[in-house]
């Protein structure tokens, strides 16, 4: 759908011509990067509201803003825009949280994903090794998912990101017009396949530890 | 460990737990977030419309509010943000128009203070001692022809007329005995004007 490196130079320069007060590269970047935005953030299923995922790209928007004259170190600049956004909405999530006092389900992996796991292990080298490895293996297995997930056949792929979104097994079959043990079938297979590659993960890294 | 394809194995509820919470964390991706998309827009179109509302921003393409946008645009960089204009250097005869023009032109303590030290003593001792030594004499000319290089007074020309001379006006008896001569002849005008010409003369001259 995006071309990255024709959109990200397209992106780059808007912004340049933004932060000189160029007006229509405002209204460019602001058609370009805030749809964008709003579509990632609610993909990402964090907020559960429009309202709230438009604000939280208002949010970005405003930090873009304020960060104008300075140089954009990430090679990205969409990947740049991404990690204000996701900082943003995992702040907005955690303020929420403490706000309600009641954590969402299944939201867990922002508290994880942002987490500066060496920040309590400061004062051991151990414990700081012992935290790298964990984020190492936990990126690695994250990446492992994902290329397992896009090798999968289209309809085993279509079960499993119905069952890990939350539908039930009749709700699986009846969106996918399947019967229910041909949705199980799917279902298992592709577990299976995700299982192997990620213990093969986990296999290998554990290698790559002891060389 | 050796898993065999053919016999899946039991779908253990750590490891849903696990590929759900690698399902979520993997939704921060964009491009896994194209393929849920993909996967989920190839379902059919009537059971799109079936799907939760988590999904349902999958198979749309979502678009901020007008509203929103238009906050966005109204928000300006840093570097534009309104300034202060650079103030240009008022010329001096604009600061004397202006209605506060003593507080630019007057000087400030540091200077003012000490400077009106100086002029008191300039005025008040200097001036006083030194001014008396700095009295030019005053010369008259004979025959009642004013040399316009020299100073003259005034009084002394009418004194020529008077018929006294410069030499009786050296002496202060004579000049008040030619004086008084003329007030006996009549001529008040002329011995007041002689008069208050030897006042200034010999201010304080007592026979």
């Amino acid at each position: 759908m995006y071309n990255d490196t024709v959109v990200d130079a397209q992106y780059r320069q808007l912004y340049e011509r933004f932060c000189q007060g160029d007006h229509r590269a405002s209204i460019e970047l602001v058609n370009l990067l805030g749809d964008r935005l709003l579509r990632y953030i609610r993909r990402s299923c964090i907020y559960d509201s429009y309202e709230a995922a438009e604000d939280c790209v208002q949010n970005t928007w405003a930090k873009l803003v304020q960060y104008c004259g300075k140089p954009v170190q990430d090679s990205s600049f969409w990947g740049f825009a991404c990690a204000i956004a996701k900082h943003q909405a995992i702040d907005d999530y955690r303020a929420n949280t403490r706000q309600k006092r009641n954590p969402g389900e299944g939201m867990g992996h922002l508290e994880d994903d942002d987490q500066p796991a060496l920040a309590d292990h400061d004062a051991d080298p151990a414990k700081q090794f012992e935290a790298l490895e964990d984020e190492r293996e936990s990126q690695g297995r994250l990446q492992s998912f994902k290329q397992a997930v896009a090798g999968l056949p289209e309809r085993q792929r279509q079960a499993l990101t119905l069952q890990l979104a939350g539908y039930s097994l009749k709700a699986i079959a009846q969106h996918m017009q399947e019967k229910d043990e041909t949705v199980k079938s799917h279902l298992r297979y592709a577990k299976n396949k995700l299982k192997r590659v990620l213990v093969e993960a986990s296999q290998g890294l554990d290698r790559v530890v002891e060389a | 460990m050796t898993i065999d394809n053919q016999q899946p194995l039991e779908d253990d509820d750590a490891f849903g737990q696990e590929l759900a919470k690698l399902y979520r964390t993997a939704l921060l991706d964009e491009q896994f977030q194209q393929q849920v998309r993909q996967d989920l827009q190839a379902l059919p179109t009537n059971v799109q419309a079936d799907l939760l509302p988590a999904e349902q921003v999958f198979v749309q393409e979502e678009t901020l509010s007008a509203a929103a946008k238009a906050r966005m645009l109204d928000m300006v960089p840093p570097c534009r943000q309104p300034q202060a204009a650079p103030v240009k250097p008022q010329s001096w005869w604009r600061k004397l128009l202006a209605a506060d023009w003593a507080s630019s032109l007057l000087p400030g303590p540091a200077f003012s203070i000490p400077a009106a030290l100086m002029a008191g003593v300039l005025f008040g001792v200097l001036l006083p001692t030194l001014l008396p030594s700095l009295q030019q004499p005053e010369y008259v000319t004979r025959g009642g022809q004013v040399d316009k290089g020299i100073v003259t007074h005034p009084d002394t020309q009418a004194g020529e007329q008077n018929g006294i001379t410069d030499e009786v006006r050296q002496n202060p008896q004579q000049w008040l005995a030619a004086i008084a001569e003329l007030l006996r002849q009549g001529k008040v005008a002329q011995a007041r004007a002689e008069l208050q010409a030897f006042e200034l003369q010999y201010p304080n001259y007592r026979p």
